[in-house]
C-alpha cells in the first residue's frame, strides 16, 4: 500500500500522464508515503514539488518515497523538492530501470536509513560513461526533535534502532515492482539480483547535518553506511562539495565487516562475499562546520 | 567509525570478470591480488547466489571481482609503478574483462596473471588485438612492459605469465587466440643458438620451411635443455578462413617434421605440436 500511489499501483501505466502532485502530506502509510515515477530529468516545472512523507512503516517496508521511472522515461528520471522524516527505512529511495536516476533538492530528517538509490541497469552496464545515479543538493539530517521512545517507553511506542543518513547506492541486473506483492523481496532495497558492472554514482552538494555517535536511545548513528545487502559490488561513490555540519568524527560513517552469516552455501560459500571490504567513497572539495575532525584538515 | 580515511589520490577499484560461458557456474575464487614490494594481499570472493526458492539454491555465482587497489602512476620515486599479481586459485577463465575505475585519470598498474598452461592468448582493446612487445634477444624473452599505453603486454614463457598495463578508465579483454602451438628441442647450446641468429633466424627458417610470413610466427619461450623453443603460428590477419589456414599449415608442418625437411639449423631431438 502506498499513501499516494501515482501511476504505480497497477504497474507502470503508459496511459498515465500529466499528473501533478504538489504540497501533499502523507503520514502513517504502511509501505511508502509516495509511490510514483519521477518527472523527466531537468523538468523543474513543479509537477511533484513540496510533497512530504513521515512516519511511514509497514511489514518489512517503510519508505517516504519509492520512486522508479515511468514507461516513457527509458533514459532518465528524476525526483526533486521532496521531504521526509521519521520513516522506518529510507526517507527517499529510487530504483529506476532507466539509464539514469536522479534526486535533486531533497531533504530527509531522522529516518532510520536516511536515503539511498539503486538502479536496474543491466542493459547498459558496460557503458562506462553514464553516471547512473546522481544525487544533487541533498540535505540529510540526523536525529531531530521527536523522541523514538517517548516517556521512557510509556508513550505508546518505542523504537530503538541504529540510524544513518545515506547508504551506498547499487546497480543491479533486475529491478522490482512499484508495489511488491511478496514478502521475500521486501524491503524494496533488499538486493535480490546480480550487481551490474559499471554503475557510476555521483553526489553533489550533499549536506550531512547533526550526526552524533549515538541516538538518544544509545544506538549507533552515522552520516553514511554501506548498503545493508551490498554483498557483491559497491560502486565507487564520488562526492563533490560535501558539507558535514555538526557531525562528530565518530559519526562520519561505518563500513561494516562482511557478516559471517553470508558464509553459507546458498549465499557466498565458505567465507563471506567481499564487496564491503572493497569500497571507496571518494570525497573532493569537502568542508566542515561546527566541528572539524582530525582527518578533515 | 569503522572505515579508513585516506588523503590519497591514487586509490581505485580494479574490476575484472570472466566472460566464459560458465561464468556463473565455475568457481575461480578465492582470488588474491598482491602488490609487489608490499604485504598487500587482497582476497576476494565471487558474487552471492541470489537465487533461492526456499529449498533449492540457484548455484548461480557470477565470477566478477571488484577490489581496491593503490596504483600510483610511475614517477622518479616509483619507477616501476604498481605491479599486481592476480592469483587465481581456480583455473583462470579463458576470456576475461579488466577495468580500472578511479577519479584520478593518471592511475595505472601492471597486472600479471600466472596461467597453468601455455595456451595462446591475446589482449584486446576496443575489439582490436594489441600485439605483444617485441622480442628482446638479450633478455631472451619479450620486452618488459614499460607503461607506454593501456594494453601494452607481453607473455613470459616457461613461467606462463601474461602481463599487461592497465590505466584508469580503460577496458581490456583477454581472449584465447587460435594458434598452432609447437615445442621443438634442438641439439644446440644456448650460446650457439643465439650466436647463430637466435630467434630471428629461427623464425625465418620456420617461415621458409612452411612458406608462411614470419610475422605469423610468435616465439613464446626459449630455454636450456639442449635448446627448447616454444612457438605459436597464428593465422594471417588478412586470411579469409583462419581455421582452414591453420589446419593447412599444421598438416604441412607435421609432414615436414616427419620427413626431416624442417630446416631449423640444428638436429631436431624432439617435437610436439597441437
Amino acid at each position: 500500500m502506498g499513501g499516494v500511489s501515482i501511476c504505480a499501483y497497477m504497474g507502470k501505466d503508459p496511459s498515465c500522464k500529466d499528473i501533478k502532485a504538489r504540497h501533499n502530506l502523507v503520514a502513517g502509510a504502511p509501505y511508502g508515503g509516495f509511490v510514483m515515477p519521477g518527472h523527466n530529468c531537468g523538468d523543474y516545472s513543479s509537477r511533484f514539488e513540496g510533497n512530504v512523507a513521515h512516519s511511514i512503516r509497514g511489514q518489512k517496508s517503510g519508505h517516504g518515497l519509492v520512486m522508479q521511472n515511468g514507461p516513457d522515461q527509458p533514459d532518465c528520471t528524476e525526483m526533486s523538492d521532496f521531504k521526509a522524516y521519521k520513516c522506518y527505512w529510507n526517507g527517499a529511495f529510487m530504483y529506476p530501470n532507466s539509464k539514469q536516476g536522479k534526486m535533486t533538492r531533497m531533504t530527509v530528517v531522522d529516518n532510520i536509513q536516511g536515503m539511498g538509490g539503486m538502479i536496474a541497469n543491466k542493459n547498459n552496464e558496460y557503458d562506462m560513461d553514464i553516471v547512473d545515479l546522481v544525487f544533487n543538493d541533498i540535505k540529510v539530517y540526523g536525529e531531530y526533535g521527536n523522541p523514538d521512545c517517548p516517556q521512557r517507553g510509556e508513550g505508546g511506542y518505542c523504537y530503538k534502532t541504529k540510524k544513518f543518513g545515506f547508504f551506498s547506492a547499487l546497480g543491479t541486473w533486475s529491478g522490482k515492482d512499484f508495489h511488491i506483492g511478496e514478502t521475500s523481496p521486501l524491503p524494496p532495497h533488499n538486493v535480490m539480483s546480480i550487481s551490474s558492472w559499471g554503475t557510476r554514482v555521483e553526489l553533489h552538494h550533499v549536506h550531512f547535518i547533526n550526526f552524533k555517535p549515538e541516538t538518544d536511545m544509545g544506538m549507533p548513528m552515522r552520516a553514511f553506511e554501506l548498503h545493508p545487502w551490498g554483498s557483491d559490488l559497491i560502486p565507487m561513490h564520488e562526492f563533490y562539495d560535501t558539507k558535514f555540519i555538526n557531525v562528530a568524527p565518530a559519526a562520519l560513517g561505518y563500513f561494516f565487516e562482511p557478516p559471517k552469516g553470508w558464509a553459507i552455501i546458498k549465499d557466498c560459500g565458505a567465507w563471506p562475499c567481499t564487496a564491503p571490504k572493497n569500497t571507496i567513497f571518494s570525497l573532493q572539495r569537502t568542508s566542515f562546520e561546527q566541528g572539524r575532525p582530525s582527518f578533515g584538515t | 567509525m569503522n572505515l579508513w580515511t585516506c588523503k590519497n589520490d591514487d586509490l581505485g577499484i580494479l574490476m575484472f570478470e570472466s566472460e566464459d560461458e560458465d561464468k556463473v557456474d565455475r568457481s575461480l575464487q578465492p582470488i588474491y591480488t598482491r602488490l609487489q614490494g608490499t604485504d598487500m594481499n587482497n582476497k576476494v570472493n565471487s558474487f552471492m547466489d541470489h537465487v533461492w526458492d526456499g529449498f533449492y539454491q540457484g548455484q548461480i555465482r557470477l565470477s566478477r571481482f571488484p577490489m581496491i587497489v593503490w596504483a600510483p602512476p610511475k614517477s622518479y620515486n616509483n619507477p616501476t609503478g604498481a605491479v599486481y599479481d592476480v592469483v587465481y586459485t581456480g583455473t583462470p577463465a579463458k576470456k576475461m574483462r579488466y577495468y580500472l575505475r578511479s577519479q584520478n585519470k593518471d592511475l595505472a598498474m601492471t597486472v600479471r596473471i600466472a596461467y597453468p598452461s601455455a595456451e595462446s592468448r591475446q589482449i584486446l582493446k576496443d575489439g582490436k588485438r594489441i600485439e605483444m612487445n617485441e622480442w628482446d634477444e638479450a633478455a631472451r624473452g619479450y620486452g618488459a612492459v614499460t607503461g607506454r599505453f593501456c594494453g601494452e603486454n607481453r607473455y613470459i614463457g616457461v613461467k606462463n605469465i601474461l602481463e599487461f598495463y592497465l590505466t584508469a578508465g580503460c577496458t581490456l579483454h583477454i581472449a584465447p587466440r587460435d594458434a598452432i602451438q609447437t615445442m621443438v628441442r634442438m641439439e644446440w647450446t644456448m650460446d650457439e643458438f643465439f650466436s647463430a641468429g637466435g630467434t630471428t633466424t629461427f623464425v625465418d627458417r620456420v617461415a621458409g620451411s612452411l612458406g608462411i610470413h614470419a610475422s605469423t610466427i610468435k616465439v613464446v619461450s626459449v630455454y636450456e635443455g639442449s635448446v627448447v623453443l616454444n612457438y605459436d603460428i597464428v593465422p594471417d590477419d588478412n586470411e579469409a578462413n583462419p581455421e582452414k589456414a591453420l589446419k593447412r599449415i599444421h598438416s604441412k608442418q607435421t609432414q615436414k617434421f616427419s620427413t626431416g625437411k624442417m630446416d631449423l639449423g640444428a638436429p631436431i631431438l624432439d617435437v610436439q605440436a597441437k
